[in-house]
């Protein structure tokens, strides 16, 4: 039980650590305290990333990542003194992790050139004093504003979210690439119908409210059922109350939840037909592309968005769940995924029972393997598995299954609608080490989706004799991005011989002859960044990608043939590994980077880049790198 | 508090008493669709009296035979039920940012009246109103003035803990519960009328890893700077000052956030409470946050099998008169999770006075199976100072139940849906299971390893028509009274507790009228013993009810003795706790006597 409780975080937590490797120095926690006599300092302060000016009485954090097991390793938590500056003494040699955060500020980490970005560590050496260590933090921006319903009465208690406009995998794409759940931006309505989201980064802003509908069995929820509980917990349904509670309201066999923070849906006409409010984006879209943009510099405050939700008409989608020898399925979760989602990434989004989701409508079978869906509007949908957790269900002795089929809704009510559900699919495989060294500790595959489509999945390595994974998929498209830590890094991943390594393959049949390879002797590339004037940049960005512009989009969450890397406070960069193959490299300033991945940026890119070619197998390389100015 | 109750006089009409008939057996099936259906409207508590759209109308059985429905108001307001079967339904009404409103209750966040409905029966043109709740808001400053963002801010309502009548905190609506804002605004809202406290909670949990924060002086940052630049060996600063705090280390003044309440005190007994009117809103709550000196506790853990077991934890809890107040509070204390070598360690500890206990698991569930039932407790006074404080773990106490019943027996199936909790002094209102307490088809009932103190028992039974038909009789344990009196549990001497129950009851029955005989609805009846010594918290021999809409009301499983009954036009929910109050009603009270295994009917004319 404490595994199914876990489960749900584990792949945004999965992708958290593969961003926070990408591009960094690889610190695992290493046994004993660190050598040497404790004769360095650090002295510094925090400044506003705007304006340079001093953030006073800043908390500044120093921790020794290396070492942080040790107890006598030196941590510390100071408050900076009126003029943010801050101290640190008694220090070995070593690399220090230094943050400093304030309220009202995004947290700046030491080498940090965006708000959650790439960050450094200070590398001190013995003895070393340095007293220019600035710690920049972030000043958050406000958008603020009123939801109105039709008749103009404030809509109070339902939740709204800001999505910042970026690029994923070479496309425009709404969302937050921070996939830390407690930093995505989401607001509830008070009293007065009044929204301030006040946590908000410099950027180009979508704001919306979120809508949902969730039909269940109306047996169900007579009583308090810990079977249907768990399952919907797993589909993001947190809340589930019983027949005759607020949120709950039955009609005939099944009943509508309607979660808390989203709006409960009108009554139904004097006819009977049934209305909802749809997922609203400002002013009153039903789609992020089709929103307006709020542009917010750092520290800027927008109070003026008024986002007006009105009801449309909706029916009801039902049918029967069909399990591919004809039987009848125990009860299944399932999801009508429409066009409020579109061009959004949910990863972060709707992980948690708190966030609440995009999808349109969620349901689950009955005991007969009848459903029923209240509440859905007029458009064209995806019928999918809820369940993202294919494997769960065999570990429930289960059979997984999942679905996908395009249900096209009018103003009529859906009836009879015959869903196929298919096995899930095996994929496994197999992990080679060729190397040396000892294979790292923290080893995992995540399987991206290549444009961000939601079903990104996990496996969990089983050991033994020789390393294997498994795990359970719906088909589709994925890319394999297994773990790199400890020194190791992916050489190669083959299906039934095939390479696929870094690039999307096709599973519509079991894939059970996937191999990862690491090597330990990784195609390091390392070098100095210096300015016209020849002397050494320490708040330049490397970026590298490759030449090849078809590689320039559907790559998925963490590219490892695009990537970046920060320079030093003596003007050095590094990166652990680039796959063999031909790239671009190119050195600019830190206030140049937002969005560099959009591809036409790249294609501004890649007139100054410097060409690099990577072989299996390299030695180590140094490309020294001029600083370019682009515009 | 802020409203008055007015008390009414009443006198019996008449007077029957007799053996108890049997109530009829009802099974636990869903009662097929029946013919009745009730209406309404439900307005705005305001002048303008408009009708409230958006509604959301629940209807329940009070038997609970059939389960609930709900509803939404359209835009005049109404709302309708239908395909009823005949008996005793409740009407609720909720609307965020409105008070729920519960049908017949003479305000907002009172207890209702059932409807009685017959088969066939149409029961129209219901008025229900419901107000908006009130607004507390306000600012959460530092001790520099500067505002605070991201604040947990709790504004809680003054209550009665609804198992051991004990004053207590609790959160009133989903919109009493928030974060400061960006300028350190906070804004509660959907409040019921009643007495407030406002409560600062800082985002700071002790345990291991939780530093706290050593403050720089300019005059430090000069020094440090200086000895920077000078290459010195060492820096020219005290040592024991300017050294990093490890976390295990008592050296530095080392500060840290507390929870303060509103204006801006760390004891809550010094707390402003704040009276809150109907509908009304209330700004300029602010909070003055403070940092205070913090201690860290911490020692080693001794156990008779020489190791510590792996599942037990470290608990750090509030101590003293008004741990009710603040685990009502959500200030519950900090939990730890000793080390293998059995030292524990807490950080960031403010002020105050605190019990350490030592549990196995986390208390809040069942313990794992196999695992000794151990505990340790010591109480600590914490002013800044580090403190060192051993743990001896001792074997904890085994409580062997059993129910038996007089009369009628349930089935083995009924009898597998009872359970027992046992709940602890000071626990604001929150069950805590103690590791058992399901009955099994004998019976038989067991909590393996009980710490030793005084509880109160709460029971949960799963089974409808069984729940209707027995009421528990008499509680005893190793020979004391445990019903009436808490279950007290020592050190070494295992708990032998039965439980007695019987479908045969003491209960009172009857009907209210009016002057001119018609059912008289709107009061609340109270029934509480003639002997002043019953009138304390969470007493089993204090009772409120209502009456129908026919007027008859019902109370059960008194225990056998003499009673007042008084009529009430108003009653917030666990007043009755209050012995003052008992004492006003005395005088205008009727007085009946329960007799055991009796009915006693009394109908009562409101007004004379």
């Amino acid at each position: 039980m404490i595994w199914l409780a876990q489960a749900p975080r584990i792949v945004p937590l999965v992708v958290m650590l593969a961003l926070t490797i990408e591009g960094s120095a690889q610190v695992l926690p290493t046994a004993g305290a660190p050598p040497g006599p404790r004769t360095g300092m650090i002295v510094g302060q925090v400044v506003d990333s705007a304006t340079g000016d001093p953030v006073p009485e800043a908390i500044v954090v120093l921790t020794m990542p290396k070492y942080f097991e040790n107890p006598t390793t030196p941590r510390g938590r100071v408050m900076a003194d009126g003029e943010g500056r801050f101290f640190f003494t008694d220090l070995p040699a070593g690399e220090y992790f230094l943050e400093a955060k304030k309220d009202g500020y995004a947290p700046g980490t030491y080498g940090q050139r965006r708000a959650w970005g790439q960050t450094l560590l200070v590398s001190l050496a013995e003895g070393e004093r340095p007293t220019d260590i600035t710690l920049k933090v972030w000043k958050y921006g406000v958008i603020a504003g009123t939801v109105v319903d039709e008749a103009g009465e404030p809509v109070v208690g339902v939740a709204v979210r800001a999505l910042i406009k970026d690029v994923f995998a070479g496309r425009p794409r709404f969302g937050n690439m921070q996939v830390i759940p407690e930093l995505v931006p989401i607001a509830t309505t008070d009293d007065r119908g009044m929204f301030r989201l006040s946590q908000l980064m410099p950027g180009k802003y979508v704001v919306l409210v979120p809508s949902t509908q969730t039909t269940v069995p109306a047996a169900f929820l007579e009583k308090s059922d810990t079977t249907v509980r768990n399952d919907l917990f797993f589909v993001g349904v947190g809340e589930v109350s019983l027949l005759g509670q607020p949120r709950t309201q039955q009609a005939g066999d099944f009943a509508l939840l309607t979660l808390n923070r989203v709006m409960i849906p009108p009554p139904p006409s004097a006819a009977g037909r049934m209305a909802v409010y749809p997922t609203t984006y400002f002013p009153n879209a039903a789609t992020a592309s089709a929103a307006t943009l709020i542009a917010l510099e750092a520290g800027e405050e927008r109070t003026d968005i008024t986002i007006s939700v009105r009801p449309v008409p909706a029916v009801r989608v039902s049918g029967r769940l069909v399990a591919p020898d004809g039987s009848v399925p125990t009860p299944t979760t399932i999801r009508l995924v429409g066009a409020a989602m579109s061009d959004v990434i949910t990863t972060g989004l709707v992980s948690g029972p708190d966030h609440v989701g995009f999808e349109t409508v969620t349901g689950m079978s009955d005991a007969a393997g009848r459903f029923t869906l209240l509440g859905v509007p007029a458009g064209e949908y995806v019928l999918t598995h809820a369940n993202r957790f294919l494997s769960r269900a065999i570990q429930q002795g289960q059979s997984a299954y999942w679905i996908s089929q395009p249900v096209s809704v009018g103003a009529d009510d859906v009836s009879d609608l015959i869903v196929a559900l298919r096995p899930a699919l095996r994929v496994e495989g197999r992990i080679e080490y060729r190397g040396s060294s000892a294979p790292p500790r923290l080893a995992g595959i995540v399987f991206e989706t290549p444009f961000g489509e939601p079903g990104q999945l996990f496996a969990e390595p089983t050991k033994g004799a020789t390393l294997t994974f498994s795990t359970l998929a719906a088909g589709g498209q994925y890319i394999a991005r297994p773990y790199e830590s400890g020194g190791w890094f992916v050489q190669s991943v083959t299906l039934g011989g095939k390479d696929i390594t870094d690039r999307a393959f096709d599973l519509n049949a079991d894939a059970t002859s996937i191999v990862v390879t690491y090597t330990d002797r990784p195609s390091k590339v390392s070098g100095t960044v210096t300015d016209d004037q020849g002397s050494t940049s320490a708040t330049a960005v490397v970026l590298v990608f490759p030449v090849d512009p078809w590689k320039w989009s559907g790559y998925g969450a963490s590219p490892r043939t695009l990537t970046s890397a920060l320079t030093t406070r003596r003007g050095v960069y590094t990166i652990d590994h680039l796959p063999p193959g031909d790239y671009y490299a190119i050195a600019i300033g830190s206030a140049d980077i937002d969005l560099w991945k959009d591809p036409a940026t790249l294609e501004a890119l890649a007139t100054q880049a410097t060409t690099l070619t990577v072989a299996a197998d390299d030695p180590p390389k140094t490309l020294d790198l001029r600083l370019k100015t682009i515009r | 508090m802020i409203f008055r109750f007015r008390i009414v006089l009443i006198f019996a009409i008449a007077c029957v008493a007799g053996i108890a008939a049997q109530p009829p057996a009802r099974d636990n099936a869903r009662v097929a669709a029946g013919t009745a259906s009730i209406s309404g409207t439900v307005f705005v508590n305001d002048a303008a009296k408009q009708p409230a759209r958006r509604v959301r109308v629940t209807l329940s059985n009070v038997a609970g035979t059939t389960p609930g429905q709900t509803t939404t108001t359209d835009d005049n307001g109404t709302f309708a039920f239908g395909g009823l079967p005949a008996g005793q339904y409740m009407l609720q009404a909720f609307k965020n940012a409105y008070l729920r409103a519960s049908y017949g209750a003479s305000r907002p966040d009172r207890v209702g009246t059932p409807i009685v409905v017959k088969d066939g029966e149409a029961v129209a043109n219901l008025a229900m109103t419901i107000a908006r709740g009130g607004v507390i808001t306000g600012i959460v400053r530092d001790s520099g003035g500067r505002p605070v963002p991201g604040l947990n801010v709790r504004v809680l309502k003054l209550g009665y803990n609804a198992v051991t009548g004990e004053r207590t905190l609790g959160a009133p609506s989903t919109g009493s519960v928030g974060l400061t804002d960006d300028r350190g605004e906070y804004r509660a809202y959907g409040l019921p009328p009643g007495g407030y406290l406002v409560i600062v909670v800082p985002n700071v949990s002790s345990g291991r890893g939780n530093d706290d924060i050593r403050q720089l002086t300019s005059a430090e940052v000069r020094q440090a700077l200086q000895a920077a630049r000078a290459g010195a060996s060492t820096p020219p600063i005290k040592p024991g000052q300017a050294k990093l705090p490890p976390s295990s280390s008592s050296s530095g003044a080392r500060l840290n956030y507390a929870p303060i309440f509103h204006p801006g005190v760390t004891d809550i007994g010094a707390a402003t409470a704040i009276a809150l009117g109907v509908s009304e809103e209330r700004t300029g709550v602010d909070v003055m946050i403070q940092l205070v000196p913090t201690a860290t506790i911490s020692g080693t853990i001794s156990s008779p099998t020489g190791s510590v077991p792996p599942s037990l934890s470290v608990r750090l809890v509030p101590a003293g008169a008004q741990t009710e107040m603040l685990a009502g509070a959500g200030l519950r204390g900090f939990s730890a999770q000793p080390r293998p070598d059995g030292t524990y360690v807490f950080t960031a500890v403010a002020p105050g006075a605190y019990t350490i206990k030592a549990i196995i698991g986390s208390g809040r569930g069942a313990p794992p199976p196999n695992t000794p039932a151990l505990w340790a407790a010591a109480d600590v006074i914490v002013s800044g100072q580090d403190l060192d404080v051993p743990l001896t773990l001792q074997p904890g106490v085994a409580v062997n139940g059993r129910v038996v019943f007089e009369g009628s027996q349930p089935t083995a199936a009924e009898l597998q849906t009872l359970s027992f909790v046992l709940v602890p002094p000071g626990s604001g209102g929150q069950l805590q299971a103690s590791g058992g307490g399901r009955v099994d088809a004998e019976g038989r009932f067991t909590f393996a390893g009980v710490t030793p103190d005084t509880y109160r028992f709460v029971t949960t039974w799963n089974a409808p028509a069984a729940r209707e038909k027995w009421e528990i009789k008499a509680s005893t344990a190793n020979g004391r009274e445990s019903f009436e009196a808490p279950l007290r549990v020592n050190p070494n001497e295992p708990v032998d507790w039965t439980v007695t129950y019987t479908d045969t009851p003491t209960s009172l029955t009857g009907v209210f009228q009016d002057r001119g005989g018609r059912a008289a609805t709107e009061y609340y009846i109270l029934v509480f013993s003639s002997d002043r010594k019953h009138w304390t918290p969470g007493s089993r021999r204090v009772r409120m009810t209502r009456p129908s809409s026919d007027g008859t009301f019902s109370v059960k499983g008194l225990p056998p003795g003499e009673y007042f009954l008084a009529a009430l036009a108003d009653l917030e929910t666990g007043e009755w706790n209050d012995p003052t109050l008992l004492e006003q009603l005395v005088s205008s009270s009727a007085k009946v006597t329960l007799r055991d295994s009796e009915t006693t009917t009394r109908d009562f004319r409101i007004g004379g």
